[in-house]
């Protein structure tokens, strides 16, 4: 018997932040593959097609040989990695975390987010990063002014956001590639999709891409007659001197 | 305001600006291009057609034709006309170019194709030189060599003489003596390479006349159809009539009698009898019926171009190039149309490269979502893309124009003073070509003092594209997909009209349709009296379906004959009936045609973001401008006046102001049909 599509929206989001594999959700709605009445396997991947770009779930999470998917509010994010890291360094007290050690006690996708959540963290000087060597060492804020007897003032939310999100360019590209290949092959990307894929702050993806098309890697292109939604202009990129919004970004293969 | 240096006197005060023709309308007008801009996308499309004729005609078995090139641009104004401009000029010598727009008639997209490349082919090269007169020459030619080297056409008496008025050096000369026991066998080959040689300088061999009389003589036409039907070709049994009609236009003058029998025989429209017997054709060969449904005329529109592509195994490969595809977008049956002419077209028509033009949202978001799969793999799975202009290049392009507008070294380094380049380039690597001309034509004015400059306005923008159609005698040939773009797109501005496209009429390809009335539209460019007996006849049956609020309309351009001509008996009844139900015959006049190829021009400059306004402005304006028009195309028959019984419109005054609509009523030029003048 086949089960309605209609279901797969619902199915991730009951997986939470554990996600969901692509082989369960194939085997669940496709079936095998001498079933009877099986769900045209395009169909599915069409319908996860929609989700993604709707922007209801997210993924493929590459985790081993799984392809996770979540819910858009499910799963690892900068943030929930960020916050179980100083957890982490604040239950160790004074007894130092290495990051090996710290990647060693998160588990599946965390591990993914931790050098940008380690930087996250440090950088909202909520964990203070030490060396010896080569190798870094966390010791949580509280326990330092404990220590040393001193006060820690409060974290203010703009000191913690501001660099909370740094997208990169090498965080842009497989991002970028990935949707270029669900376009088959047009290459030129959407500001708006891009910014749902990455899960990034509309300024900081405008700031990388002004910064790479200044730089040459990344090519950014003004709208056509085609009619687009309020949101995709929303989030087009204004560079002063130049009267029309950038909607899409390329990216050359030789660049 | 940038002052210049040494500037005794300010160079560019009073010159014209050499950056404001920034737009490409006709690929075959394509200004000079500069090295690195789009040069690796044109040296893949002449890299896609280089197989095609790779080995000399007659190419036989036909060169198969390669997938579909899509050409695609990032956005507006990258220079798709002009690669093809440039395309056309890099194979000028190699292939039959024919640039097309996409039909807007999805039942009858062949008879769209090939009306727009039977034009192209006769579009005059200066003199009476067009590329139809050297396809005929071409396939004429070699096969009539191929006859001469086979045995099955006589030699051609030119060879023999020139081969005696040729110097010949000694070695020449005894080489022609060992070999005069078989001089037979040298005068084959000799008049076979003459022959092949007047096909490849066709310029020159127009004025042979000796070589066209002999060429068209009755008794060589038989023969070559005899070498013609021993080829692998399969042209049905039409050899004999084919080269009669190849022979008809490279005798005859353009527009001369038989010329014009000829293309209307090529352009798949019925002939009368004494057109007929003009190309000395059988009724069979006139195989167009005037009674052939949409579907039989799309089938034989079809097969003449398969036909005209075969026969390119004789001449150069054919380029059909498919641009200004933004018109299409939203019109999903167009678009699907578009998809299954190029599967066509690849999959059964030899000796030519298809090539699509597109932005590539329109086409990613809009279009190839529409077209079937199936259709979409006859595309090629790399496409052409096109890249901005780079600052290096750019540099390059502007100094070229004003080097070409006549400017000295002094006035150009004027022009770059400032960094004015880098200024435009400022956060970015790359710009549409377009938007660098644009910003360099300002970039003039600001250096010529001129006042402030303000974008003309929607009507002053048409008025010059008016200005221009009128001036273009080529442009006033009836154009069907022109004045179905007119009803459908101009038209949809009426009050709580509905577009349709009656699916089972025969001769009405468009509708507007309201809850209590209903208004039928016809384009047809022939004038043949079964044609219309037809056509009449439809419309009466559809009058008696729809009931008393029914009206239909078939428009004519200035250049077609009148109709009813004044031999019709039986048509002439019918379109009487078919009058008295409500259906007219629309003269248009010169100006009126001209304000709606006009009307098209400037719609699709808006679309291509050639304006300062985009594409729904621009039809609200223009579906506002002509609205006095459409209302009396949309008039109910019992309320348009009535002038000794017959029905008429008053199609013709051109409406200068919405407020002054014009005149009501014209009288008719005869029974049947209204007058636009």
């Amino acid at each position: 018997m086949t089960i309605p599509l209609d279901h797969l929206l619902s199915d991730v989001a009951a997986a939470g932040d554990a996600g969901v594999s692509l082989s369960k959700l194939t085997k669940k709605y496709v079936g095998k593959a001498g079933a009877k009445a099986r769900t045209p396997e395009v169909e599915f991947r069409d319908r996860l097609a929609v989700l993604l770009r709707e922007g209801a779930i997210r993924g493929p999470f590459k985790n081993g040989a799984a392809q996770l998917y979540f819910a858009a509010d499910k799963g690892p994010t900068v943030e929930t990695v960020a916050a179980k890291v100083v957890q982490l360094v604040l239950h160790a007290g004074v007894k130092l975390l290495s990051k090996a050690a710290l990647r060693g006690k998160l588990k599946g996708l965390d591990k993914a987010y931790l050098a940008d959540a380690l930087a996250q963290a440090v950088a909202r000087r909520a964990i203070l990063e030490v060396a010896c060597g080569v190798s870094q060492y966390y010791i949580h804020r509280d326990v330092a002014a404990e220590r040393f007897n001193f006060a820690a003032e409060p974290l203010s939310m703009g000191e913690a956001r501001e660099p909370a999100w740094r997208v990169t360019f090498e965080d842009l590209r497989p991002v970028y590639n990935r949707l270029k290949a669900e376009q088959k092959g047009f290459p030129s990307v959407k500001i708006y999709d891009l910014m749902r894929a990455l899960g990034a702050p509309i300024d900081e993806l405008h700031r990388l891409i002004a910064q790479e098309a200044k730089m040459g890697r990344v090519l950014i292109n003004p709208t056509t007659s085609v009619e687009l939604p309020r949101e995709v202009m929303d989030a087009a990129l204004r560079l002063p001197g130049h009267s029309e919004p950038f909607v899409t970004i390329v990216i050359e293969d030789e660049l | 305001m940038t002052s210049l240096p040494h500037a005794a006197r300010n160079p560019f005060i009073d010159r014209k600006n050499p950056f404001a023709d920034n737009i490409v309308y006709d690929p075959r007008d394509a200004p000079a291009s500069v090295a690195g801009l789009n040069d690796s996308a044109l040296a893949a499309l002449v890299a896609q057609f280089a197989p095609l004729d790779a080995v000399p005609p007659p190419r036989i078995p036909p060169a198969r034709a390669p997938k579909a090139q899509l050409v695609i641009s990032r956005s507006q104004g990258y220079g798709k006309t002009h690669l093809l401009g440039r395309l056309f000029e890099s194979l000028e010598d190699r292939a039959a170019t024919i640039y097309l727009r996409p039909s807007q008639d999805p039942v009858k997209p062949w008879r769209s194709i090939l009306h727009q490349a039977v034009d192209e082919l006769a579009h005059p090269l200066g003199g009476d030189a067009c590329q139809l007169k050297f396809f005929a020459l071409g396939v004429l030619a070699h096969l009539a060599a191929d006859g001469v080297r086979d045995g099955g056409v006589p030699h051609h008496p030119v060879a023999r003489l020139r081969r005696r008025r040729m110097p010949r050096s000694p070695l020449h000369w005894l080489a022609r003596q060992l070999r005069l026991w078989n001089s037979s066998r040298v005068e084959a080959e000799e008049a076979e390479q003459f022959l092949r040689d007047g096909a490849a300088s066709p310029r020159h061999s127009l004025s042979d006349h000796d070589l066209i009389d002999w060429l068209a003589a009755p008794e060589r036409l038989d023969a070559l159809a005899r070498c013609l039907r021993r080829t692998e070709l399969a042209l049905g049994g039409r050899e004999r009539a084919l080269l009669q009609v190849l022979a008809a236009i490279l005798q005859d003058v353009r527009h001369g009698e038989r010329w014009s029998a000829a293309i209307k025989w090529l352009r798949a429209e019925p002939l009368e009898p004494e057109e007929a017997q003009a190309l000395s054709l059988t009724a069979a060969d006139s195989d167009a019926q005037a009674d052939f449904s949409p579907h039989g005329i799309n089938g034989l529109c079809f097969e003449r171009l398969q036909t005209l592509c075969k026969l390119a195994s004789f001449h150069k490969p054919f380029l059909f190039c498919f641009d200004q595809t933004e018109e299409l977008v939203g019109d999903h049956a167009l678009i699907k149309a578009l998809g299954k002419c190029v599967e066509r077209l690849v999959a059964t028509l030899p000796n030519h490269l298809t090539i699509v033009t597109a932005n590539e949202p329109n086409w990613r978001d809009d279009m190839a979502p529409h077209i079937e799969p199936p259709h979409q793999d006859r595309f090629s799975e790399q496409f052409v893309s096109l890249k901005g202009v780079r600052a290096d290049v750019a540099t390059e392009l502007v100094r070229q124009r004003l080097v070409d507008g006549g400017f000295d070294d002094s006035a150009i380094n004027a022009f770059f003073a400032g960094k004015w380049l880098d200024r435009q380039y400022s956060g970015l690597t790359e710009l549409s070509a377009r938007k660098l001309l644009t910003q360099a034509a300002e970039r003039f004015r600001e250096l010529a003092e001129a006042p402030e400059f303000t974008p003309p306005t929607l009507e002053a923008l048409f008025e010059a594209e008016r200005r221009k159609m009128q001036k273009c005698a080529a442009q006033h040939c009836f154009d069907a997909d022109a004045l179905l773009w007119f009803v459908k797109e101009v038209g949809a501005g009426l009050a709580g009209v509905t577009i349709e496209r009656p699916e089972e009429s025969q001769h009405f390809s468009l509708c507007w349709q309201w809850a209590d009335r209903c208004v039928y539209f016809g384009f047809e460019g022939g004038d043949h009296h079964r044609s219309w007996s037809a056509i009449a006849n439809e419309a009466i049956a559809l009058a008696g379906r729809e009931g008393g609020a029914f009206s239909a309309r078939a428009l004519r351009t200035p250049d077609l004959p009148h109709v009813p001509r004044e031999t019709w008996k039986e048509a002439r009844t019918a379109l009487e009936s078919a009058k008295a139900k409500g259906f007219t015959v629309v003269e248009l006049s010169a100006d009126r045609y001209c304000q709606i190829l006009a009307a098209r021009a400037l719609h699709s400059d808006a679309l291509q973001g050639a304006t300062a306004f985009d594409g729904g402005e621009t039809l609200d304006w223009l579906q506002k401008r002509f609205a006095p028009f459409l209302n009396e195309l949309a008039a109910a028959p019992q309320a348009v006046g009535s002038d000794g019984g017959q029905n008429e419109i008053a199609a013709g005054a051109p409406t200068r102001d919405l407020n002054h609509p014009a005149p009501a009523v014209h009288n008719a030029r005869s029974a049947g049909s209204c007058s636009d003048n």
